[in-house]
């Protein structure tokens, strides 16, 4: 079956299914799991101990049915490199954290003005963080111990 | 301090704060092994030592911890997630992907060889059927 599939379809099939096992086993993981909550978020799975059964099944037979189709079609596995997932995270939650500066809020209406000194050295130090984590994944080297890396300045990104 | 918030920056203040609570929470959990295994159409790696490991847990501990005192100082209180829908929410999507990759479909990805509907298809519709059968489970209610 391999030489059925052009180069873009058989990219095509393989990014699709690749996903669909993503979603599988993301779902497969939370099935058995109780809730978790989080400092911003409570995650609920509010189904019968029945449903996790059906639905443990159903995810398995369709990643039995991904399996077949790879194996048919000689689809191959990327390789996923999980430092630079993270890394790539955490700059683009750089960008995210800036935009929430007490500057960058009167986007949504006037800031008050008592509110960069109560939120912006906290946000400056998860920026910081972000940036350190970042660096650490992907093998930089790093000077100082995290809790004593000297604070950077974003006077740039400010404004 | 609260009140030094109006509803829109609160919003944006939570979702930020939120989103980059889950991602060092995922990734703390990868730098721990937790969900670093493979699967059949992707094999994930985490290339570090436990040097370099601990060093990581030690920053997002630390973020975290500026997480909390933001979400204290400000009130920001936690948000629902509700993972039934988000598990939906995908199994729509994969369908509506799949729905892309019959032979007749791939057609707009090159010529599709007469052959390949055959092999190809019955995969497909039944992963299609196993998407929406998902779906469709996790749409009632739960049953006692």
């Amino acid at each position: 079956m391999n030489d059925l599939l052009s180069t873009p379809q058989r990219n095509s099939l393989t990014n699709v299914l690749r996903m669909m096992e993503e979603h599988l086993r993301q779902a497969q993981a939370w099935l058995p799991g109780a809730d978790e909550t989080g400092l911003l978020y409570h995650r609920s799975l509010r189904l019968s101990q029945e449903q996790r059964e059906v639905g443990a099944r159903i995810i398995a037979m369709a990643l039995d049915e991904i399996a077949q189709v790879s194996r048919e079609f000689d689809l191959k596995p990327s390789q996923d490199d999980l430092a630079a997932v993270i890394g790539a995270g955490m700059s683009l939650m750089w960008a995210d954290l800036v935009d929430t500066r007490s500057t960058k809020l009167n986007r949504f209406g006037a800031v008050d003005p008592r509110l960069a000194q109560q939120l912006d050295p906290h946000l400056d130090r998860l920026i910081e963080l972000a940036l350190l984590l970042s660096s650490l994944v992907r093998g930089k080297s790093i000077e100082q111990p995290p809790d004593e890396t000297p604070r950077q300045n974003f006077t740039e990104v400010r404004d | 301090m609260a009140d030094l918030l109006n509803e829109s920056q609160r919003r944006m203040l939570t979702s930020t704060l939120m989103l980059h609570e889950k991602d060092l929470r995922q990734a703390d959990a990868w730098l721990q092994g937790i969900g670093v295994e493979g699967g059949i159409l992707y094999h994930r790696t985490l290339r570090l030592s436990a040097e370099q490991r601990a060093a990581a847990r030690q920053v997002i501990a630390q973020a975290l911890e500026q997480i909390t005192e933001l979400a204290r100082r400000f009130d920001l209180r936690p948000k629902e997630d509700n993972l039934v829908a988000a598990i939906r929410a995908q199994m729509q999507l994969d369908w509506c992907d799949l729905s892309e990759m019959y032979a007749n479909a791939l057609k707009s990805c090159g010529t599709v060889d007469p052959l390949l509907g055959p092999s190809l298809d019955p995969g497909i519709a039944e992963l299609s059927r196993l998407a929406m059968t998902l779906e469709h489970l996790l749409t009632n209610e739960p049953r006692k």
